[in-house]
């Protein structure tokens, strides 16, 4: 993630940037949870519509290796065809997703240490 | 030209972008950011905002659901995630399409649009035709044109209904029409007028305003339904 770029992209200053990092690291925190919850239980229904929303999020932000497997997992959890897939999917996301909360984390202390 | 507008998208990060970038445009009052459609569809008054942002993703009810549910549609910037809900953006007449995620360059594109679409629709009526007079009761009275909900064609005058009065004039139900925005108001039977956006009930051949039943003629049935984008 580019901080100029994005900074740029959004013709924002740092404070709305750490604002915006702060809540999507609450966010990606709070839906992993309940992704890892209901896949758990196999409610795939709270599992696709919590990976739409957090593709959104991570969009934003341009991660593509988190996005293209949110995309899958999303279509996986639509179909509710596959629970392998599904829950493979599941375990993909929490481990990118610790790693994302990470480097936001450290983008965070960057901006906050330049200010 | 001052517009209002409210945002509806359960995406809370997407709606933080959009008050950040909206908020540097002068024109636009974000009047209120729902995670909740439900939420959305109790607590907007429709007859106050000028547009909306709607995502076309939201749990318990689509984008589109939310538009058929309502009795008057406003203009809307449709937003999503994906890029298959074009057609749908076209098929409502959306002002614009958005995919996340968006730029402040391509928000500010869309801006354009909107302005355009208002410089010319809105602002000739609201400049030129806010009030219109009529002559009640040996006077000629000023009625501002957004006041007015029914017009109503008697057997010796016409009655208008504005704000909770009634006013009588000679006028004939024709010439009243012809003083009114046409995009704004519709004669729905032989004896009655209404402003679309005053509606607030359509039960097949009778419509509610203000809780006054009005009969829509089989004439104009169809014409009313594509106006209030009824399907």
């Amino acid at each position: 993630m580019n901080i100029k770029e994005l900074k740029s992209y959004l013709n924002c200053d740092d404070a709305f940037l750490i604002s915006l990092m702060q809540k999507f690291i609450d966010e990606v925190a709070e839906i992993t949870t309940i992704i890892k919850t209901a896949a758990s239980n196999e409610d795939w229904k709270t599992v696709k519509t919590q990976a739409h929303k957090m593709l959104s999020s991570v969009r934003i932000f341009e991660m593509q290796e988190i996005i293209a497997v949110l995309e899958k997992l999303e279509i996986d959890a639509d179909a509710a065809k596959n629970p392998d897939a599904i829950k493979k999917g599941v375990e993909q996301l929490l481990s990118l997703a610790a790693q994302t909360i990470y480097d936001i984390t450290n983008s965070l202390g960057e901006i906050k240490a330049v200010k | 030209m001052q517009l209002k507008c409210a945002i509806i998208d359960d995406d809370s990060l997407f709606t933080q972008v959009l008050e950040h970038y909206l908020s540097s445009v002068d024109m636009i009052h974000l009047d209120g950011i729902y995670h909740d459609p439900t939420e959305a569809l109790n607590k907007i008054n429709f007859k106050e905002i000028d547009f909306l942002f709607l995502d076309m993703e939201m749990p318990g009810m689509s984008g589109i659901s939310f538009l058929t549910s309502l009795t008057v549609v406003p203009p809307v910037v449709v937003v999503s995630g994906k890029k298959t809900y074009g057609v749908d953006a076209f098929e409502y007449n959306a002002l614009d399409y958005l995919h996340k995620p968006i730029s402040n360059e391509r928000f500010l594109k869309s801006v354009n649009k909107i302005k355009t679409f208002f410089e010319k629709t809105k602002a000739p009526e609201t400049s030129i035709q806010q009030n219109i007079f009529i002559k009640h009761e040996g006077v000629h009275i000023r009625l501002a044109v957004n006041d007015i909900n029914i017009i109503r064609a008697n057997d010796n005058d016409v009655t208008l209904v504005a704000n909770g009065k009634s006013y009588k004039t000679h006028l004939r139900l024709k010439d009243i029409y012809e003083m009114l925005p046409q995009s704004e108001f519709m004669q729905v039977h032989r004896s009655f007028i209404v402003q679309l956006s005053k509606i607030d009930k359509v039960d097949g051949e009778v419509i509610e305003i203000n809780n006054r039943t009005i009969p829509v003629s089989r004439t104009y049935l169809n014409e009313l339904y594509e106006r209030l984008r009824i399907k």
